[in-house]
């Protein structure tokens, strides 16, 4: 990773969420850095934290139950925490955009879906009129490859892989500079999957913007992203190049993932799951967040805050014992 | 916690609200001057009274929509209305007054026929001369539009102009010596002219035209009409016009309220100046009230108990009658009622105020004049009572709080003689059940209402010629002898009178309780005397006595 | 556009001919349950003492004597060709006039009812929504609650008491200018108000946590145009159905309430008419609240799909393109 080139910075991150008493600890002090113009693929279970850390770098966290504790996140040199509300509804949409996982519910069922794009282009160039806003919000339906006459059509008249496409048209229209996308292909069939997928890439290569993306899907983060993090419990494991983490996975929980893919070239009667289950993010374990998962675990690893560790260049690992094990 | 705590308080809040609404305790009228009073309600009239060019008295009644004031029907609400519009043949001066003409001049019989003269300057309130043929008409339309209210083919065969200004009536042989029938003939038709009927584009519903003393101007659906005097009456011999047709004030203004809590309101907000039969929790505050009169009066609906005669039933035993007669408490009954403010008890089968009426009853020695446990019981030993539950039904219309306090102490009595009883109500049912012929009932509490005699009460219990169900008591011939002989004109003298309710009274038949005590208020300063009321006891607004 | 008005027009015709069907069923309906009550009509208003032969004559003026397909037929036939209700048993009034006159009062009470249940219990709604579990939300609940509780004739009654008896600001009873009605409304909305309140409410919480409008936050639309935009037309829809079955209960309460202000409306004409059993009046009074609720009911849908343009977008017939 090349320092000079880190276009967002996640510093720290620290996010709660209290409900009813409970505190509920999504995201426990997550650094992340990621190049310009390249995609960084952030890889985790559920719950994982994956979207609240999205949602934090936007501020769009619902407040009364989530609270940003503290941390930064450095998106082209300015801190996201230190803008006031009115500097981030600038921002939103233009600068950083979001797509988000479900495209069936993402967009507002009563508005069409030129009107939904042509909002957004129209909040950050207010020298348009609506027809001149309408008309770019065509543009844009034609560049995720859906016919501009769609423009004044519902979001129920579209199939999933469609109306996903308008999600990313709306996300990609003003031309922001970072592109947050949370679980993208989830919802789809695997053909439109490696459409959309596709489609992003292209897109994020012509307008050379800096992509997130959130996947608990291996295969997509082969596809598509340079760079790599895993996330478990709220804390980044490990993080590299794609080739680092693919090839030469380090943290336990990484290995345990790989182990868990079904491979085409054996025969596999049963799967290999990691054993246990994600800790209730109410309740973390102490010291490291993995062992009462991980086989590997000793005394030590019950005990301290594990700081990351390089095992070799731009690759990190959150383990104790990474330098000690065999592999 | 919190939550739990708040709705709690908003439960308990609202229960107390609830009953904030019942029982209110009217404080006594602040002391509202009578002038803002009398501001208040002669500006409401003033302005249709300067419409008309009239000025001078004028009154605001509450009363019943009547939603039609045509001449044809005699049911429904708001009748009180037409009597001030529109006059008949003969009238009866107040319940259980004497007869008297109104349109007609003389009368008699003829045979079966009835022969009435009526005046020759009779007009209406349009200008056309009333004649003979009017009253013909008058009598065959309403007939011939299905409307039977005036009984013509009940009792005759036809009705017919003799001359310009006599009228018979062909009446059936059987009923002329109908009693009372040529009178309730008489009294059953308001008198209007042809020609007016036929100039009327809605049969006369808000466009009356009559021949009596007030004619409506102006009728608002649903919402008040006005009655103005109509100044040519026709009849200005004053000797000869009854106090019944009085015109004693210049305007009457009926506003239509339909709820009782809202009358009073009307009263105290000066929208009306009287109202009869007030609602008992509203009374204590308007005699408290120096602006207010309080009348009292009768109400001659008679309250009564009649045990069920059949066969076979365990009243069929005149012993068992008696022990239940002698064990009623008809002065319990009246003070679950209020009292004798509320209630007057009555001493036979109907009220010391109808004709032929034997003030002599009062001071017999019998059930109506003590209640008597002892003898009770003795006529329950001689009694053939085995033990069979008595049934007893009354209805829950209108008069349900009195009904219910009859057999509230019915029950009473029968716990006090060991006697089981089990009280069934109705709806309020056209087919009453006194008027079955069957063995559903042993006791029924009825109301029965009079015309102004005494022998009225008996029609349709004791009476072949009209009833349709009976009390057991057809079985009794002495009975029936001494109905048919009683009551027809020819029978109906004082000693027939007094003999048949004696009859009665000896033989159980039916128990008259008592008849109820309404109260009219009206304005102290305005107006002095509402005793004039028709012998149905329909209030008479021109028959008030005003003071201004 | 304009065929989006066309078929608009077309969405209209085809409900106008649906409530057609609609009213002759009703019609029928009324009519032959009214047929098969066990009530002796001549009876009742001749009353007990009537003889046979009074009896069958009224009968006969009624033509109570024809068949049951006969008296339908004839029955349908005036109604629906010449408008004739019929005229009142007791009171031989056309019914037909009499609601005519009564109409107005009771559809003004009626109109002004959902206005003010609108106006009033869709802001507080909202205001609870948007502050869930915060004072607000709590104030605003208490007030519903107090609103649904309250009886509407002691609220009426209390009314009267304090403004006509006490203040002799308002009048007590009757009908004529709009102080007249100002009473008999509040009275009438203020249970209205709660339900409103409650559904705005509960509709903007599911509304709130949607997707799409996070999706509208991560665009940069500022939150009030968030509330006005996306959240406020997506929570309406179920409301303005709610709106649909406040008319229901708004025209069962106007019974009480033109009964105790004696306001002489349909309410109090359909009372009285079963009161009586006056059967033209109760056929008739309920075809003409049929007619006039269908009727709402399409204004009523109109505004549905306003709100909702999903509902005009099917009547404008671009329905090409949901696969793919």
């Amino acid at each position: 990773m090349d320092d000079n080139n880190v276009f967002l910075s996640v510093n720290d991150l620290v996010v709660e969420y209290t409900s009813d008493k409970k505190i509920i600890y999504a995201v426990n002090g997550v650094s992340l850095k990621l190049e310009k113009g390249k995609t960084l693929g952030l890889v985790g279970e559920t719950g994982a934290g994956k979207t609240t850390i999205a949602k934090s770098i936007l501020r769009i966290l619902p407040d009364p139950p989530a609270k940003i504790k503290s941390g930064q996140c450095i998106v082209g040199g300015e801190d996201m925490m230190q803008k006031t509300e009115k500097e981030m509804l600038d921002i939103r949409g233009n600068k950083i955009s979001m797509i988000f996982q479900d495209p069936m519910t993402a967009l507002n069922p009563i508005m069409t879906v030129g009107e939904q794009i042509a909002e957004v282009i129209k909040l950050h160039d207010k020298s348009l009129n609506k027809k001149q806003a309408f008309a770019k919000a065509m543009d844009a339906l034609e560049m995720v490859g859906i016919k501009a006459e769609r423009g004044g059509e519902f979001p129920f008249q579209f199939s999933g892989g469609m109306k996903q496409r308008v999600v990313i048209a709306m996300a990609l229209a003003s031309n922001p500079e970072l592109l947050l996308a949370d679980e993208p292909t989830t919802a789809l069939d695997v053909t439109i999957q490696a459409q959309i997928l596709s489609m992003i890439k292209e897109l994020q290569q012509r307008q050379n913007t800096s992509m997130l993306l959130i996947t608990h899907d291996l295969g997509v983060v082969a596809e598509t992203c340079d760079d790599t993090a895993v996330i478990y419990a709220g804390e980044i494991v490990e993080s590299g190049s794609k080739e680092d983490i693919f090839d030469h996975p380090a943290h336990p929980y990484t290995i345990g993932l790989f182990a868990a893919l079904p491979k085409l070239n054996e025969e596999t009667d049963r799967l290999n799951p990691i054993k246990g289950m994600t800790p209730d993010p109410s309740e973390l374990p102490e010291g490291c967040k993995f062992h009462p998962r991980c086989e590997f675990a000793e005394k030590k690893c019950k005990c301290e805050q594990i700081p990351m560790v390089e095992v070799s260049p731009g690759h990190f690992c959150r383990c104790c014992r990474v330098n000690e094990l065999e592999r | 916690m919190k939550k739990k705590c708040l709705s709690l308080l908003l439960v308990g809040a609202m229960v107390l609200s609830l009953f904030a609404a019942c029982g209110k305790k009217e404080t006594p009228a602040a002391e509202t001057t009578t002038d803002e009073e009398t501001e208040t309600e002669t500006t409401e009239e003033s302005t249709p009274a300067e419409a008309t060019g009239v000025i001078g008295k004028a009154v605001s009644i509450a009363s019943a929509d009547p939603v039609s004031l045509t001449p044809l029907r005699a049911t429904g609400n708001g009748k009180d209305v037409l009597n001030s519009i529109y006059e008949y043949l003969i009238d009866k001066d107040g319940f259980g007054g004497e007869a008297y003409g109104v349109i007609a001049k003389e009368w008699h019989w003829d045979g079966d026929d009835f022969i009435v003269e009526i005046y020759d300057y009779v007009h209406d309130q349009a200008g056309n001369h009333i004649t003979a043929d009017d009253v013909v008409f008058s009598y065959v339309t309403p007939q011939e539009l299905g409307y039977a209210n005036n009984k013509l083919y009940t009792y005759c065969s036809g009705v017919e102009a003799l001359d310009e200004y006599t009228v018979v009536f062909h009446f059936l042989p059987e009923r002329t010596d109908y009693f009372n029938g040529w009178l309730d003939m008489m009294t059953a038709q308001g008198i209007f002219s042809q020609a007016a009927w036929e100039a009327s584009t809605d049969e006369m519903a808000q466009h009356p035209v009559g021949t009596g003393r007030y004619t409506c101007t102006e009728f608002v659906d649903g919402a008040y009409c006005v009655l103005q005097r109509y100044d040519d009456y026709w009849q200005t011999d004053e000797t000869k016009i009854g106090r019944q047709y009085q015109a004693n004030v210049d305007q009457i203004t009926l506003k239509f309220i339909t709820d009782p809590q809202q009358i009073v309101n009307a009263l105290k907000t000066g929208e009306i100046d009287y109202n009869y039969a007030i609602a008992k929790e509203a009374l204590p505050e308007f005699e408290a009230s120096p602006d207010w009169s309080v009348a009292q009066c009768y109400d001659y609906k008679l309250f009564c108990a009649m045990p069920n005669c059949l066969e076979g039933l365990p009243f069929n035993d005149i012993n068992l009658r008696a022990a239940f007669f002698y064990a009623l408490n008809v002065d319990d009954i009246i003070a679950a009622l209020g009292g004798e403010d509320f209630a007057k008890k009555v001493y036979t089968y109907g009220v010391s105020q109808a004709q032929s009426y034997n003030p002599a009853v009062e001071t017999e020695d019998n059930y109506y004049t003590k209640t008597d446990l002892d003898l009770a019981k003795e006529y329950l030993e001689k009694s053939n009572y085995n033990g069979e539950t008595i049934k007893i039904w009354y209805e829950t219309g209108s008069y349900k709080e009195q009904l219910e306090a009859v057999a509230l102490i019915a029950g009473v009595a029968f716990e006090s003689l060991g006697i089981k009883y089990e009280i069934l109500t109705k709806d309020s049912d056209i087919d009453s059940i006194w008027k079955q012929t069957n063995s559903d009932w042993d006791l029924v509490f009825f109301n029965m209402g009079g015309n102004g005699h005494v022998l009225d009460y008996t029609r349709g219990i004791f009476d072949t010629l009209e009833k349709e169900g009976c009390a057991g008591n057809e079985n009794d011939p002495k009975l029936d002898e001494l109905f048919q002989s009683t009551y027809c004109e020819s029978g109906k003298s004082q000693e027939n009178v007094d003999t048949f309710l004696q009859y009665i009274t000896d033989q159980y038949y039916i128990y008259g309780l008592f008849q109820r005590i309404t109260y009219d208020v009206y304005l102290a300063d305005m107006i002095s005397d509402t005793s004039v009321k028709t012998f149905r006891n329909w209030i008479i607004p021109g028959s008030f006595e005003y003071l201004r | 556009m304009k065929a989006g008005t066309n078929r608009m027009g077309k969405y209209i015709l085809n409900r106008l001919l649906w409530m057609i069907f609609v009213l002759v069923g009703t019609a029928i309906v009324i009519f032959t349950i009214m047929y098969f009550i066990p009530k002796d009509i001549a009876k009742v208003l001749l009353g007990s003492s009537a003889t046979q032969a009074e009896l069958a004559s009224l009968r006969e003026r009624l033509g109570l004597n024809d068949p049951y397909i006969v008296q339908l037929l004839r029955y349908l036939k005036n109604v629906f060709t010449k408008f004739d209700l019929g005229k009142s048993y007791i009171y031989n009034v056309p019914v037909m006039q009499e609601l005519l006159s009564r109409i107005p009062r009771t559809f003004f009470i009626g109109c002004s009812v959902i206005l003010f249940d609108s106006l009033l219990g869709i802001p507080l709604g909202l205001m609870a929504g948007l502050n869930q579990n915060k004072w607000q939300d709590a104030l605003c609940m208490v007030l519903a609650l107090i609103f649904v509780s309250v009886p509407n004739f002691w609220l009426a009654l209390q009314l009267v008491d304090i403004f006509a008896v006490k203040l002799h600001w308002l009048p007590a009873f009757g009908i004529g200018g709009i102080k007249y009605y100002i009473m008999p409304v509040f009275a009438a909305f203020v249970s209205g108000v709660a339900t409103n309140a409650r559904q705005m409410r509960s509709s903007l919480l599911d509304v709130t946590r949607a997707d799409y409008i996070t999706s509208a936050r991560a665009k940069g639309v500022s939150e009030r145009n968030v509330v006005l935009k996306h959240m406020l037309p997506n929570a309406l829809i179920p409301v303005v159905t709610g709106l649909g079955v406040g008319l229901g209960k708004s025209i069962a309460g106007s019974v009480i309430i033109e009964t105790v202000f004696t306001i002489p409306g349909v309410g109090m004409y359909l009372l009285t008419g079963i009161n009586n059993a006056d059967y033209p009046v109760v056929q008739g009074s309920i075809i003409i609240l049929s007619f006039f609720s269908a009727l709402v009911m399409l204004l009523l849908d109109i505004v549905y799909a306003q709100v909702d343009p999903r509902i005009k977008a099917q009547y404008s017939g671009r329905m090409h393109g949901v696969t793919k």
